[in-house]
């Protein structure tokens, strides 16, 4: 073995990883062509939508808050399908469970806030053109976190939280059929999506009146917590399955 | 550079089916090992266990005096490849290149490079689009040009034709002795791989059959052949692997060589000795535990 | 190469000694490298360094710390003198058994090695002239 020991020194530098930025980036490369697609999509639907509207009608209602059902399942989806494509190459690859839960919630919070901007953007848009041709941009959903589109924080805030808890409960389904399967999988649903629609059910509606919007907010944040706890502490015990292709 | 890889009292069990049963186990480092098993022998679960994509059961790995489960410095520097390949199947090779290079330290990207032209793959395809042997070609790659301290390769070239895999053998040797680490390689092709191998543990029914250098092992099994009677005169209590008869003539394998007493026996006796390739070792000795087992 | 049922290391210092006995290995020539019998010939270089220690031991190869291994001087009579040992052993008294059992008188053996060994000295005759 001497012969072949000495070539040892010849071994290239070890390069630094950051394997959780490396990982952060190429999921969020995934969910960026999503929200390119949906903002194009709204960009087309929601002036023809309101041109017509305009053509038979009055307009009198704000056509953009129709989005927020599109912006809460697409991305889900996408959050599902990225824990199981991702996590047999990531550990394959050399690196932990926790980097990937970390990017993966990480990528869930920024795609998440995306998304909220980008439909805050819209509904701004909407309001100023609105505003213009004298319409009224009323909101028919009960959210009653924001009761006026000139509330921008309010807005990024409640739409911010309901698109975070999509992607975290997105995860968490996609990671329960990754380790469980299509049966306990499914049955495992009432949990998994549980947090997103609850929290969805917490900023939209009013039948819990009395509870004030400064209550509503932070209990929606703590279910999203928890969830991604829940995520994160699944995920770091997962063991791989082999994939048969 | 290298990692030395430890098994002690592994236990892994998948609900009621012990697939590993009491490993204990000790690869050195900057050496090529050869895992040989039979089918469902726990194979692939020990080599899970190393790459910490599974958790033991009962017992411990230790990989460069580390536990890998959840253990960064450790986990990069394991590569494990399956032949089913870890790939993100809908981007291109190129991409998953990029993937693999970004969290591997030591990661190669122009041997990659030239492997991928050494076994015809096109950058821009994507892995779902390949063949079996293709697919599996592409697994070597990644193997390879990642330079792990510990790399395994786990029936990777199963699905490759011969002219791949000797393309295989010949990359793995030419990378090894410029950049010695530890390799293990599981395969049924005993034959192929015997060569390049310094040591060779066999698996038998979830537990450690043996462990040895590979050519001591290639000098462990005796052939004796000659008159039966002269024969088993000879082969009196000693393991006998496997015995065949033809007319008057007995041919017996037998575990273990023979003594230099034994050597001038068998001579005087007129007796024909030879030795016994690993394949048939391999073949007779897992065999020989079937039957136990089953009786 | 090195396909035979032996271990690879003897069959590898096997040959080593075949050819410094043929003469296509001199006194003072260095051996391929155990990187090269590795990549030339897919073998673990452990293998081959096996082979290289037995042949330092035999003090048929020397080793030259940071070049490699050198074919030992006085080498090739080494290895003459221990074939010529073993010769009569190995080769001449089994041929003696065959015959026996064969029923051939060991005469006619002697016979047939004059036969050949005159053919040859013919051969080589012709080839000079």
């Amino acid at each position: 073995m001497s012969a072949t020991a000495t070539a040892a020194t010849t071994t290239a530098p070890v390069r630094a990883t950051r394997p959780v930025r490396h990982t952060m980036r190429w999921l969020l490369r995934q969910h960026l062509q999503g929200l390119l697609w949906t903002t194009g999509i709204l960009a087309v639907v929601v002036p023809s939508a309101t041109a017509t509207v305009n053509h038979y009608a009055e307009v009198d209602i704000s056509i953009v808050q129709f989005a927020r059902q599109a912006f809460i399942w697409f991305p889900f989806s996408m959050a599902i399908v990225t824990t199981t494509a991702f996590l047999n190459v990531h550990v394959a690859a050399g690196a932990t469970r926790r980097v990937l839960s970390a990017a993966s919630l990480l990528t869930g919070v920024v795609t998440g806030l995306a998304y909220a901007l980008v439909m805050t953007g819209a509904l701004q848009i909407e309001r100023a053109v609105y505003g213009a041709r004298g319409w009224t941009q009323q909101l028919t959903e009960s959210a009653p976190v924001f009761e006026d589109t000139s509330q921008v924080g309010w807005m990024v805030t409640d739409l911010g939280l309901a698109f975070i808890a999509a992607q975290v409960s997105g995860l968490l389904v996609g990671l329960a059929y990754y380790r469980v399967g299509g049966w306990w999988g499914t049955l495992a649903l009432p949990l998994t999506v549980g947090p997103l629609l609850v929290s969805m059910g917490l900023l939209t509606t009013d039948l819990l009146d009395p509870m004030s919007t400064l209550a509503r907010v932070p209990i929606a944040a703590g279910i999203i917590a928890l969830a991604a706890l829940a995520y994160h502490l699944l995920l770091v015990r997962t063991q791989l399955k082999q994939i048969s292709t | 550079m290298s990692f030395a890889v430890r098994a002690e009292g592994l236990t892994v069990r998948y609900g009621r089916t012990t697939a590993l049963e009491d490993v204990t186990l000790e690869l050195a480092p900057g050496t090529v090992h050869g895992l040989l098993g039979r089918n469902g022998s726990g194979k692939t679960t020990l080599l899970q266990t190393l790459a910490a994509f599974r958790r033991p059961s009962e017992g411990r790995v230790l990989v460069d005096g580390e536990d890998p489960w959840e253990n960064p410095r450790v986990t990069q520097g394991v590569c494990l490849v399956r032949e089913s390949g870890d790939v993100l199947t809908d981007l291109r090779m190129r991409d998953n290149l990029a993937y693999y290079e970004g969290i591997r330290p030591h990661f190669d990207r122009e041997l990659a490079g030239r492997l991928m032209d050494t076994f015809e793959l096109d950058p821009a395809r994507k892995p779902s689009k390949l063949s079996r042997g293709k697919k599996s070609a592409f697994g070597v790659v990644v193997g390879l040009a990642s330079r792990a301290e510990l790399t395994i390769f786990d029936e990777v070239h199963l699905g490759m034709d011969a002219p791949s895999r000797f393309a295989f053998y010949d990359a793995l040797m030419a990378d090894y002795v410029e950049h010695p680490r530890t390799i293990v390689l599981s395969s049924h092709l005993i034959d192929e791989v015997q060569r390049l191998l310094e040591g060779v543990v066999i698996l038998d029914h979830g537990r450690v059959l043996l462990s040895e250098e590979a050519e001591s092992l290639r000098a462990r099994g005796v052939s004796i052949t000659g008159p039966r009677d002269a024969v088993e005169q000879l082969v009196e209590g000693r393991t006998v692997l496997r015995r065949q008869h033809l007319g008057r003539t007995t041919q017996v394998m037998l575990d273990g060589a023979l003594s230099t007493e034994e050597r001038t026996q068998a001579e005087r006796l007129g007796l024909e000795t030879g030795p016994v390739d690993l394949q048939s070792l391999f073949v007779h000795l897992t065999e020989r535990t079937t039957e136990g087992a089953t009786r | 190469m090195f396909d035979g049922r032996e271990p690879i290391y003897l069959q590898i210092a096997d040959r080593i000694r075949a050819e410094v006995l043929d003469g296509s290995l001199q006194e003072g020539d260095q051996v391929k490298s155990t990187t090269q019998y590795a990549t030339t010939y897919r073998i673990n270089p452990a293998t081959a360094a096996k082979a290289f220690a037995e042949l330092v031991d035999e003090g048929v190869l020397h080793k030259r710390r940071g070049i490699g291994m050198f074919v030992s001087d006085g080498a090739r009579d080494q290895l003459l003198a221990a074939r010529r040992e073993r010769f009569f052993a190995e080769v001449v008294d089994p041929v003696a058994t065959e015959a026996q059992v064969l029923g051939i008188p060991i005469a006619q053996v002697v016979a047939r090695l004059h036969e050949v060994e005159a053919a040859r000295a013919a051969a080589h005759g012709e080839e000079r002239s």
